[in-house]
């Protein structure tokens, strides 16, 4: 027990995953916006503040935010999604990590995806392998919505079904394409909000599969920043 | 990044860490279930959660608006956008770094050994990633925050429970038990104050448990996010307030509870550089900078003239007695209780498992608890009570608690 080389330091016992993060020198950019902040927008949100949203939102997110999210993912499906087929989140990076958690994917398993995602250096870190678009019998099939490429470039037999919208959602776009009813949506809000210090982002899947995905959230962060929340709601024209 | 092993992998399908995850989800979920059920009922007084029900100070307030007062700053000296820094705002870091100095004579590097995090939670969470290999062993106190479960999991790590009741009421993560059932442990995972327990470590035991964990070559993860919710002037000590603990150890805590501002998420990691290095990398991909506008308001917590910190205390303080009192004249024993923001009670005699007790109390009187067993298998027969309600709210849970207990005993 005296034996010094014994005594473990942290800098010591990093794992295998917290090297790869380091060596990997994972770097996301994180811009903050150039945007005039309105001022109603700073008597609305000091308003709700003071009225006690300094406290724990609703876990999966507000409830009324959740509500618009879902009406808005419905122009890109036949049917608007309800709002417990959504969970509000801090980022769509963190979007992203808590639906693949949730999925539980197999290790070698991985999903099939364009190439240069942006979120490539998440799946490395987490170890799912990206298969190029000519391979088959990958069950999981992950797209950007700004992409070329859609759903119908999968080949095989494609269950799961993932659309990462980055910040489309409510940022400017050409056109809508219609998804498939099953299809997770995964995106940012940071267009809508128009500044870095509220950043949020979404995930959309059907019910019991977001509870999954839902209990990761709350593992990983618990909830979305109330403050943020409402912020985005101001944004969206709910302004009580 | 091609030379990724399957051991590597991040989720739920290693073996190793599928016994964590359920355990986490199950327990979570007893949670959510009752709190569920609590909705469906009218006039529930809940004791159940651990969100601060106090006001959020309008100093705080204040200062997080002061965010967009620095909104010109957006772009930096060059006209370039400015990045957002992932370990947080500077002020920030600096002021954290104070308070450990002022209060607990602790040198704390702000830009080395301090990252601000989404809360204790995430804070948690990317410690765990950081430290655990698929494989890896452990070790927590039983009864545990099961929230740490998940976490432990989704690394393939597996959870070794230390018992940590003893004698009588008293609760204690004691270092000849951590020898005795986790000496292979690579990580052991210290909550001080305790969550549920509401046990509180002398500063002789954290010495203690430093140098046997020191011993058995074991690393500590710290969470102190109850620090500043000490009864009875109890005195504890940060771990890295222990000679030579700090390359040994890591700290979690946050500004939730101690200023009642769980809204804005934000909690901080203290730890060696390397490892300060790891979790702002693995942060950098799963989750974004902590939002500067919280982070704001944590900076005007720890800039406030008045310190709210006593003032809830003694809040606490009275709540704390009138639930104690009230445990008492039902004669319903409860762990000794020392600090954090819950007791810990022993519901075995009236013979219906902590589970049902939990249900029927909900039902038949509208009090909301939550059973032991959501923090441990084996805590069939406890609840654990929270202090996060209004003083004459747990009066009159107490006397519909003591109306039920007449008819079920």
């Amino acid at each position: 027990m005296d034996d010094l080389n014994m005594v473990s330091t942290v800098a010591g016992a990093l794992s295998e995953r917290a090297k790869i993060a380091v060596a990997s020198q994972l770097k996301n950019k994180f811009v903050r916006g150039d945007v005039e902040i309105p001022e109603r927008l700073v008597e609305n949100l000091s308003y709700h503040l003071g009225k006690g949203e300094t406290h724990y939102p609703d876990r999966p997110g507000m409830l009324e935010l959740r509500k618009c999210i879902g009406k808005e993912l419905g122009s890109y499906l036949d049917d608007p999604r309800d709002q417990n087929e959504v969970l509000v989140t801090a980022s769509e990076g963190e979007a992203v990590f808590v639906t693949m958690l949730g999925l539980d994917l197999v290790p070698e398993g991985g999903v099939v995806a364009q190439k240069g995602l942006r979120h490539q250096a998440l799946f490395d870190w987490m170890g799912i392998r990206v298969y190029g678009l000519e391979d088959t019998g990958i069950p999981v099939a992950y797209w950007e919505l700004d992409s070329e490429i859609g759903e119908e470039c999968f080949k095989g037999n494609v269950g799961t079904k993932i659309c990462a919208f980055g910040n489309a959602l409510y940022g400017e776009r050409s056109e809508i394409l219609k998804l498939a009813s099953d299809t997770i949506m995964v995106g940012s809000l940071s267009s809508l909000l128009g500044i870095h210090g509220f950043d949020l982002g979404f995930v959309s899947a059907e019910a019991s599969l977001l509870k999954r995905i839902t209990s990761w959230k709350q593992a990983s962060s618990i909830c979305a920043p109330s403050p943020s929340q409402r912020v985005a709601l101001w944004a969206l024209g709910e302004r009580p | 990044m091609s030379s990724i092993r399957k051991d590597d992998y991040v989720g739920m399908k290693k073996k190793a860490g599928r016994g964590a995850v359920e355990s986490g989800e199950k327990a979570t979920s007893l949670r959510y279930k009752m709190m569920d059920l609590a909705k469906t009922k009218k006039d529930v007084i809940s004791l159940g959660r651990g969100d601060p029900d106090l006001h959020t100070q309008k100093e705080i307030i204040d200062g997080a608006m002061k965010y967009f007062a620095s909104s010109g700053n957006f772009r930096g000296d060059s006209g370039e956008p400015r990045l957002g820094s992932i370990r947080g705002l500077s002020d920030l870091r600096t002021k954290i770094a104070d308070r450990f100095m002022d209060e607990k004579g602790i040198l704390v590097d702000p830009e080395k050994e301090l990252l601000v995090t989404n809360g204790a939670q995430e804070g948690l969470f990317l410690a765990l990633l950081a430290l655990v290999n698929p494989g890896d062993k452990v070790a927590c106190p039983d009864p545990r925050y099961t929230s740490y479960d998940q976490a432990i999991g989704a690394c393939g790590g597996t959870i070794v429970s230390i018992p940590t009741q003893q004698e009588g009421r008293f609760f204690e993560l004691k270092e000849e038990d951590l020898v005795k059932h986790a000496s292979d442990a690579k990580l052991l995972v210290f909550v001080n104050p305790s969550n549920p327990t509401g046990s509180c470590a002398t500063t002789e035991s954290v010495r203690n448990l430093s140098k046997v964990a020191k011993d058995l070559g074991m690393i500590v993860l710290s969470d102190e996010i109850y620090e500043d919710i000490v009864f009875q002037n109890h005195k504890s000590l940060s771990f890295w307030g222990v000679d030579g603990a700090r390359d040994r150890s890591v700290v979690l805590s946050g500004f939730s509870k101690s200023y009642a501002m769980t809204g804005f998420r934000v909690g901080f990691l203290l730890g060696p550089p390397a490892f300060i290095d790891a979790v702002s990398a693995i942060k950098q991909t799963t989750s974004g900078p902590c939002p500067e506008f919280s982070q704001y308001a944590a900076l005007a917590a720890l800039d406030m003239e008045y310190d709210s910190r006593p003032q809830f205390l003694r809040i606490y303080e009275e709540r704390r007695q009138v639930l104690m009192d009230g445990l008492d004249s039902m004669g319903i024993p409860y762990a000794a209780h020392y600090g954090g923001l819950f007791l810990w009670a022993d519901m075995t005699r009236f013979g219906i498992g902590a589970e049902e007790f939990c249900y029927r109390l909900l039902r038949d009187v509208g009090v909301l608890m939550f059973p032991g067993n959501s923090f441990g298998e084996s805590w069939r027969n406890w609840v654990r009570i929270s202090l996060l309600a209004p003083r004459k709210n747990i009066e009159e849970a107490m006397v519909r608690m003591a109306e039920f207990v007449e008819g079920n005993d």
